[in-house]
């Protein structure tokens, strides 16, 4: 089996790149794919109307006046001062900072054990591009063996990030981290210092957590509260569900046959007078449409 | 996992759908597909969809020459006046086999869109049906999409000002154009304002018209400031005109002459002539340049397609 395509797993891509960019330090460039390391299992409900159970859907409307606004017609904007906005669009976030788009910047290399957990935030994978795999199989392998992480600065969705580049068994994963300035100092808070308690007190409570000490098995833990909701859910179904209203019930079954005969009508007139325009008297067509309904 | 399979026997008991109430009209051989012709439209005189379409039935012979060809923006109020609408460029994929479409390149979505063009007399019952009241239009026909085939200034008055100053404006807008050699025409919005229309039907490029259109627009405000503005600032437009230049683009669609609009009355943009907007003027009367569908009948009946110059009539633009 020669390196190169076949060596990468064809996997269908359920799973979904965010971005193409690369690993870049020194005088080196591995070219990766981005890709959430994590899932949300949660479960989705839809708002619907209690009377008809018609789904319930969202608009945007403007403050100003109400009116819906079309996807085309919105903009981005800063409140610099209450009510006044100035306008940003792609090219403005672009221009921030034309280096850091789909780059993992790695500055540092630090070890792994010195960083307190609090700093980490929330992981993604990196998977290598097309002649990016031997150097991250490289750079995972030294990282592996050293120990150490790479601390880089990563700009995901115009917010920039602090990130660690981690070995994760056979995977380098993207670990964002939290800048210092945004972990809250918890000094604010009252702790009490060293426990006023006694020797014997101290040693009943170590003994505790002794006696419920376990391996750290991640799977052991589950999402209890989801799944009973689940089981609310199939009891439901079970004894019978309910289905929406279908959409558009016409109130009453108005002489609609009339209606239409009257367009065909009109159909007629305009054609007959070719070439120009509707000649008959419009006043005794007036209102005919509605009268007849 | 924790997918939720319903159970075998059906889950809704004795609800089955009512049948659906489509009619089909025939015209000019094709079937066209219309519902909920009693629907109202405009509650504060009952129009009705069915007046709607009925409307753009007699009004055909005069506005499918205007909207020939050029891709079409539907504003759709699918409940009328007072429910929400909203705005639809791409044709949309149900239509009938004969709605014709023309592509448009998209730099914000890097594609073509297919917009829809209202051809003939079943397009248009066809979109109406949609609940497209407005019908907005490129300045520029389909094949030559660069190419506008008019320069069009959109007059809006920033209350308390009304169409009667906007008549002001126009008026001056139409000296200007004399003074060129150029013919202008005029129409009212159907809403509040008024626009005035100089027709090229020449070779010329929307950075022409629209440098054009915003010096103009920026030579009447520098000459009557207390009466025009040319920038769109809300702030700045209490009691004066907005002279809108920014509408010679080719990504902009203007409302179509006899199109109605979605107002509390069934308000059409109306052709008018130089003379009516200087008798309005002079009476200081806006209602003299509002009129409802019926009215627009009746004015066509009796004088034609005022328009019609604006496609006929070649025209350059100097300087």
């Amino acid at each position: 089996m020669d390196s190169g395509e076949s060596a990468r797993k064809l996997s269908p891509k359920s799973m979904r790149a965010i971005w193409k960019g690369s690993i870049s330090f020194s005088l080196i460039n591995i070219p990766i794919a981005l890709y959430p390391a994590t899932r949300k299992e949660e479960l989705k409900f839809r708002l619907l109307r209690a009377s008809d159970l018609s789904p319930v859907n969202y608009k945007r409307v403007a403050e100003a006046d109400g009116v819906e606004v079309p996807w085309d017609q919105i903009v981005k904007g800063y409140e610099y001062e209450k009510g006044k906005f100035v306008v940003l669009k792609d090219e403005d976030f672009k221009r921030a900072d034309v280096e850091a788009t789909q780059s993992v910047d790695i500055i540092d290399f630090v070890d792994l054990d010195d960083i307190n957990p609090i700093f980490f935030d929330k992981p993604y994978y990196l998977e290598p591009e097309k002649r990016g795999e031997k150097a991250y199989a490289l750079l995972r392998e030294a990282l592996k063996q050293s120990g150490k992480v790479g601390i880089a600065k990563v700009v995901i969705k115009t917010r920039q990030h602090l990130a660690a580049v981690k070995p994760q068994k056979q995977v380098l994963a993207l670990e964002l981290m939290h800048f210092a300035e945004e972990i809250v100092d918890a000094s604010e808070l009252k702790i009490p210092e060293a426990p006023d308690v006694g020797t014997r007190e101290l040693a009943m409570a170590k003994d505790l957590v002794d006696k419920m000490s376990v391996k750290w098995d991640p799977s052991k833990y589950t999402d209890d509260y989801r799944h009973r909701i689940l089981d609310v859910i199939h009891e439901k179904v079970e004894s019978g569900g309910k289905e929406a209203a279908p959409r558009g019930t016409p109130k009453k079954a108005t002489n609609v046959v009339d209606l239409v005969s009257v367009l065909q009508e009109s159909l007629e007139q305009a054609s007959r007078s070719s070439g120009g325009h509707s000649k008959r008297k419009t006043t005794s067509h007036k209102r005919k449409i509605s009268r007849a309904a | 996992m924790g997918a939720i399979r319903a159970p075998k026997q059906p889950a809704v008991k004795g609800s089955a759908k009512p049948a659906e109430l489509k009619q089909v009209l025939e015209v000019q051989g094709r079937k066209v597909p219309v519902s909920r012709l009693e629907k109202v439209f405009y509650p504060a005189t009952g129009f009705t969809k069915g007046d709607v379409i009925d409307f753009y039935i007699r009004i055909s012979s005069v506005l499918l020459p205007h909207l020939k060809n050029r891709p079409l923006t539907l504003k759709r109020y699918p409940d009328g006046v007072e429910g929400g609408f909203f705005y639809e460029k791409r044709c949309p994929p149900y239509r009938p086999d004969w709605v014709q479409t023309a592509p448009v390149w998209s730099d914000k979505n890097d594609s073509e869109i297919h917009f829809c063009l209202a051809n003939d007399l079943p397009s248009i019952i066809w979109a109406a049906n949609l609940g497209d009241l407005e019908l907005h239009t490129f300045l520029a026909k389909a094949k030559q999409i660069d190419r506008p085939t008019m320069l069009v200034f959109d007059l809006d008055p920033g209350p308390p000002a009304n169409i009667v100053q906007c008549c002001e404006v126009g008026l001056l807008v139409k000296e200007r154009f004399d003074r060129m050699g150029l013919e202008s025409f005029a129409k009212t919005s159907g809403s509040k304002g008024l626009q005035v229309y100089v027709p090229l039907n020449t070779a010329v490029s929307y950075d022409t018209t629209k440098t054009f259109a915003h010096n103009l627009a920026q030579e009447l405000e520098s000459q009557r400031p207390e009466l025009i503005v040319s920038r769109m600032e809300k702030r700045l437009r209490t009691g004066k005109i907005l002279v809108d230049w920014s509408q010679n683009d080719r990504h902009k669609t203007t409302v179509c002459v006899y199109s109605l609009r979605a107002k509390e009355h069934p308000t059409v943009s109306t052709p008018v002539t130089w003379e009516e907007v200087r008798s309005a003027l002079k009476k200081k009367d806006p209602d003299k340049l509002r009129f409802t569908s019926d009215e627009v009948l009746r004015r066509v009946e009796k004088h034609g397609d005022l328009f019609e110059p604006v496609l006929k009539l070649k025209q350059k633009l100097k300087g």
